[in-house]
């Protein structure tokens, strides 16, 4: 079932009048039973999936809790990581790893024939995996157990989040099944208008962008270099705005119940550097991979070097978490790189003792955002393009190509002028300039008071405006979120 | 579990939500109410049926014979009409059947002027809702040739008529109110309907999507022309680079069909196609086709539309790929509803005369097996002594007609 689909805009109210309804005491049984149908409603065989890795983890992860030794613990905690990993393996890398296993084995001279296997991967799998993985590391360093199975369940299962994220924390998400909310109007007017702009995000922007996108990766030849730079851009908000939109209505259906999820994304387009761009972006999985991948290898102990090394695999494994393709994990490599690159710029500018005015000078913010974003854009060609063959053609078309066309800059270089429909392909430019604006513009509204708490007639206003025009220019064949992939 | 502690919540009445509901009730109802005037001919892209019922609504003549149909009529009639004619013929502009006029007129005498409402993919309900349109401008035919093969009754890849192209356009033009329950089986397809019946906002979003499209296009124009000297973009390109934009477009340069040289017949199976397509014989959607069938044949009568209908040839390598008791029951149900209305059926299902020298595929006729068809038909309404009475007439009154105003016009 998705967000944007006919069938969520009857079980939403569905769920969420029976839940209201219903007694206190019934009510996160509701929610897993519907949170169970939403899920089954896809294929019902993979329900056993989610059901078996809850009942899994409920009964072996208090073991890691009631080991008597550190040693014992460890091992107890390793089994269950590795249980839930294999369980990923097998669903989202078998293939992959058949597939690399030929490559390698085919450099030998070592031929033998690679076995196809259709395994379809399970949605939210890479999500509530990390969800259970985060469940039992946290126990291991000393958190409670979980000592109801409904809760447990919903935790994993909560049909908001299920699919994609937020990839949300045991310990902000158990406690408030125990302490639920009352029913307030507050909620319901904060979801609803959370529901509407993610629908607007996803149907309006980032739907629009796909068709570009979709149309400029698959057919390279027939845009120029600065084509494929206005195309990228379109590829960095699309990807932003329909995963920001899928978080907007997770977030707003999960407080029509009462429930607060954490944001996963913070204007990551005004980040002035690489290290501050992962603050902003996915920020449930960035903070995931830091306090489970990136601290348990060593973090930043043990020096540079070692360091570095845990950067580069913190994000390298970071990029394969997102697809089972070799351009997923070079894309990884790529940011664990701009990464080091960072860390190693700001080592040389502290050692040079450059002045800090400079550094704090807003042309220099604004040169690093502009920087940044273009070297975010960089790594989304590798993350976008089929595959490795396709991604390394882009980019040397914006690297090579795309300097000569701005010095003999002519406007029949752009191909997205010929196009006049869809609109979205003569538009493109101002669409891009408008998009880029309005980063810097939410960031400067969203200080103000009259913005994040506006008044009621503004607020209706925007909101009747919204679902008038998702009535009217939505398109009627949306595709799926790009996050359901993962 | 416990409460939390009472959240200072609004009252209703300071809900940003429900006040959002008032708004949007009174924005739809105040849609409802202005008098504003959309083009329901009009469509974000032309597809096959917004070229057929364009051409009908412009079209000044009088159409005595009305022609319905799937591909099966299609291939048939543009290849017939364009060796008989000697010329290509570009089927977004010509709806016409004119082999089938000639054909009548040299056996009745009179004036024949048929349209052609067929369509590829035509299903059944497809064709009920042509010829509702076709009512539903004033131009009602005296006749209609209605040429049916099983593949209108049965689609496994379809659940439900609705999910037809051509439902899209023809439920702008004609009401689908009486047919719905029909037309959308599945609950949410249903829900969809209604949705856009009771909300203008999203029932109408085509004509805004349209309106809007042409207003910024016209501003394109003038503000951002397309650059000189840029790589060109026709349609070709458009086909590759956005291969699912307004997929079932049709096209003038890419819907001609030029004159059949016997000498290079082409001949391509398809039973691929077919064997997907007939998955699921006996299933609903055959029953619900067959609904409509029964409501084409009711609509005849009540209309006074002479109804004739044709059961196609097909080879027996697309017939194999059926059961022989489906066949067999399918043209029973056929003619029981036929005669139950008063129309003609004329099954040539098994014709022995139609060879594969007649057919681009064991299920399309081609031109030459198009022009075999028509003589058929003709000549088995004129063996139909009371039939032939009441098509002779049609010919007839229509020239009486014409001379009349011929005459009108010369006085004038």
């Amino acid at each position: 079932m998705l967000f944007n689909s006919l069938q969520y805009l009857v079980f939403l109210p569905a769920v969420l009048v029976l839940y209201w309804i219903a007694p206190r005491k019934l009510r996160a049984t509701l929610l897993l039973i519907a949170s169970y149908i939403f899920y089954m409603s896809w294929k019902p065989e993979y329900g056993l999936l989610i059901i078996g890795l809850t009942l899994g983890n409920f009964f072996l992860v208090p073991l890691i809790a009631t080991a008597r030794t550190p040693k014992a613990k460890k091992l107890r905690l390793s089994l269950v990581v590795a249980a839930n990993l294999i369980v990923l393996g097998v669903f989202k890398y078998a293939q992959f790893s058949l597939d690399v296993a030929h490559d390698v084995t085919k450099l030998l001279h070592i031929s033998w024939r690679e076995p196809t296997l259709s395994i379809i991967l399970p949605l939210g799998i890479s999500f509530f995996v990390f969800e259970f993985i985060h469940y039992a590391v946290e126990v291991y360093r000393g958190k409670p157990t979980v000592k109801s199975v409904i809760d447990l369940s919903l935790f994993a299962a909560f049909f908001p989040t299920q699919i994609a994220g937020p990839i949300k924390r045991y310990t902000d998400f158990v406690p408030q099944l125990k302490v639920l909310e009352r029913f307030s109007w507050q909620n319901v007017d904060d979801g609803i208008w959370l529901i509407l702009l993610g629908l607007f995000k996803k149907l309006i922007i980032a739907d629009n962008l796909a068709i570009v996108v979709q149309a400029g990766y698959a057919n390279v030849s027939d845009f120029s270099g600065l084509d494929l730079w206005l195309i990228t851009y379109a590829f960095a908000f699309q990807i932003f705005y329909d995963f920001a939109g899928y978080t907007d209505i997770a977030r707003g259906s999960a407080l029509l119940f009462g429930f607060k999820v954490p944001i996963n994304f913070n204007l990551p387009y005004l980040a002035a550097n690489v290290s501050d761009f992962w603050h902003r972006w996915h920020i449930s999985l960035s903070t995931w991979l830091r306090d489970y991948l990136y601290i348990p290898l060593g973090g930043s102990r043990g020096g540079r070097v070692l360091n570095y090394r845990n950067l580069m695999l913190t994000m390298a494994l970071g990029g394969l978490w997102h697809g089972a393709a070799m351009h997923f994990l070079i894309w990884g490599a790529y940011q664990g790189l701009l990464l080091i690159a960072h860390r190693e710029y700001s080592r040389i500018l502290n050692a040079i003792k450059i002045s800090r005015t400079l550094l704090s000078s807003d042309i220099y913010h604004v040169v690093s955002v502009i920087l940044t974003f273009h070297l975010v854009c960089v790594g989304w060609v590798l993350f976008r393009a089929d595959d490795m063959r396709s991604a390394t053609k882009i980019l040397r078309r914006l690297v090579v190509d795309a300097p000569k066309e701005i010095f003999n800059f002519d406007w029949s270089h752009l191909y997205t002028l010929q196009i006049r429909e869809p609109l979205v392909f003569p538009m493109l430019s101002v669409i891009i300039l408008a998009l880029l604006l309005a980063q810097p513009l939410v960031a400067w509204a969203s200080t103000k008071n009259s913005y994040k708490n506006p008044p009621l007639l503004v607020r209706v206003a925007c909101m009747t405006a919204l679902v008038c025009l998702l009535l009217a220019f939505s398109t009627n064949s949306s595709p799926n979120f790009i996050y359901f992939q993962f | 579990m416990i409460d939390s502690p009472p959240a200072k919540s609004p009252r209703i009445t300071d809900s940003a939500t429900v006040w959002t509901v008032a708004c949007l009730i009174m924005v739809n109802v105040i849609l409802n109410l202005t008098p504003i005037h959309f083009d329901n001919l009009a469509y974000p892209y032309k597809a096959w049926s917004w070229w057929c019922m364009n051409d009908l609504h412009k079209s000044d003549h009088s159409f005595n014979v009305a022609l319905l149909g799937s591909s099966l009529v299609v291939t048939a009639n543009s290849g017939c009409d364009a060796t008989f004619l000697n010329r290509t013929v570009n089927l977004t502009k010509h709806h016409r059947a004119s082999y089938l006029d000639y054909a009548l007129t040299s056996k009745f005498g009179g004036d024949y002027r048929t349209f052609n409402l067929a369509a590829p993919g035509q299903m059944v309900s497809d064709a009920y809702l042509s010829l509702k349109a076709m009512l539903s401008m004033g131009k009602r035919p005296e006749a209609l040739v209605y040429c049916v093969g099983p593949r209108d009754f049965i689609d496994a890849t379809l659940s439900s008529p609705s999910e037809t192209e051509l439902i899209g356009y023809l439920a702008r033009i004609v009401s689908v109110a009486e047919v719905a329950d029909d037309l959308y089986v599945e609950p949410f397809a249903r829900l969809n309907w209604w949705l856009r019946q009771s909300i203008p906002c999203y029932g109408r979003s085509a004509d805004f999507q349209i309106v809007t499209t042409n207003t910024v296009n016209q501003v394109l124009a003038r503000l951002a022309p397309r650059p000189d000297g840029g790589k060109p973009y026709a349609l070709p390109d458009r086909r590759r680079i956005l291969p699912d934009f307004n997929k079932a477009e049709t096209l003038p340069e890419i819907s001609l069909v030029h004159p059949i040289d016997p000498a290079s017949l082409s001949f391509a199976d398809n039973s691929g196609e077919y064997i997907e397509r007939y998955g699921n014989p006996t299933g609903s959607l055959y029953q619900t086709e067959r609904k409509f069938f029964d409501r084409i044949t009711d609509l005849c009568e009540q209309e006074d539309i002479k109804l004739v209908v044709v059961n196609m040839p097909l080879m027996a390598a697309n017939k194999e790929l059926l059961p022989a008791a489906f066949l067999t029951a399918y043209v029973s149900d056929l003619e029981k509803s036929c005669t139950k209305s008063g129309a003609l059926f004329l099954d040539f299902s098994n014709a022995k005369d139609f060879t594969q020298s007649d057919f681009q595929d064991p299920v399309h006729l081609n031109g030459i097996g198009g022009r075999k068809l028509y003589d058929r038909v003709v000549e088995s309404i004129r063996s139909n002594t009371a039939f032939a009475a009441k098509v002779a007439v049609i010919g007839a009154s229509s020239k009486r007609r014409t001379s009349l105003a011929g005459q009108a016009q010369i006085a004038h």
